[in-house]
């Protein structure tokens, strides 16, 4: 049975997406199955993130309302044979989709995969309760800023609810050098204020805004990260990606100065 | 700075629990429920209430479980 990991946040821009990708490339990298189910209805990006739009033809609305079967559906990366992706629907309307449909696909989904990743949408309503209904475990993403940890916190108390076997914290978009001059908050708070397992951290890195998905996780910085975090969720390591490390001492009171100035 | 972020962080969580006090039920339960079961087997739900109290809140568990484990 595959584990079946819900990626959410709350809050909406926080890179649910591109993390749920980032671990999906990650983890078939290094040899397991994984599918990723985009469950954003309306407002899927999971295609375009992974450069795979123009190879659906299906989605999840076709298989929940018959037209094809689930195996049509499932596209394969071109350059990552382990990764699969079901795409969500462009239709706004969700009312159709019920949270036992997408547990039925989910279920399905399990038998042959090592991990199934479900993308949340943002917010609290039907969506999410939809995506997290299905899954075993939840990885909750935040960046350092007030808003996304409180609406983590928000989302937490409410994952509460559900019988999940884990939730873990992934921090994305950390600058080490703001953390070095105390301008935004540091890991620690984060951690103090939600009171979760902290399972990765992802730094700021210009490959992202540029979306060249394919060369994230050959990025040094971003790539280590990544590795670390999908090590401490395979094996249950804690290894975390130090991003403040050439921030700090003499050198790197050098590097955040030449930083703010450009 | 560090510290108003950081205590400007903590006053809004807070805030937004006090204000919804309610909302502290499910996060209990769920820890209850994970505490209890490393100790015996639950066999009821786990049933919750918060009386007001003159110096804050009386919080009181229902729940039924096997004999601990030894």
């Amino acid at each position: 049975m595959a584990r079946r990991i819900v990626i959410t946040s709350g809050k909406g821009g926080v890179g649910k997406t591109t993390i749920c990708a980032m671990i999906g490339m990650k983890l078939a990298e290094l040899g397991f199955r994984v599918a990723i189910l985009d469950l954003d209805i309306g407002l899927n990006n999971l295609d375009v993130v992974l450069g795979m739009e123009k190879s659906i033809n299906y989605d999840l609305l076709d298989v929940i309302a018959g037209n094809c079967r689930l195996k049509q559906a499932l596209v394969q990366h071109e350059k990552i044979p382990n990764l699969y992706i079901m795409a969500s629907t462009n239709s706004y309307d969700d009312s159709q989709i019920t949270k036992e449909q997408i547990k039925s696909v989910v279920d399905t989904l399990s038998q042959t995969f090592d991990y199934v990743l479900l993308d949340c949408p943002a917010g609290v309503e039907d969506g999410f309760k939809r995506a997290v209904y299905s899954a075993n475990e939840a990885i909750v993403v935040v960046t350092p800023h007030i808003s996304s940890v409180r609406d983590a916190d928000k989302v937490l108390s409410i994952l509460a609810r559900y019988d999940l076997l884990s939730k873990n914290l992934v921090v994305n978009r950390v600058r080490g050098d703001l953390i070095a001059n105390y301008e935004t908050l540091d890991l620690e708070e984060i951690i103090r204020f939600l009171k979760i397992k902290l399972l990765g951290v992802i730094p700021d890195d210009d490959i992202i805004t540029k979306g060249e998905t394919l060369n994230m996780l050959h990025s040094e910085q971003l790539g280590r990260s990544v590795s670390l975090l999908v090590e401490n969720l395979h094996n249950g390591t804690r290894k975390i990606y130090d991003c403040g490390k050439k921030y700090r001492g003499f050198w790197g009171i050098i590097r955040r100065n030449i930083k703010k100035r450009i | 700075m560090k510290n108003n972020i950081s205590q400007r962080l903590g006053n809004i969580l807070m805030q937004d629990k006090s204000l919804r006090p309610e909302r502290i039920m499910p996060v209990l339960k769920s820890d209850i429920r994970d505490v209890l079961r490393n100790y015996g087997e639950l066999k009821s739900d786990i049933t919750l209430e918060i009386e007001d109290a003159d110096d804050g809140y009386n919080v009181i568990i229902f729940t039924k479980i096997t004999r601990f484990f030894m």
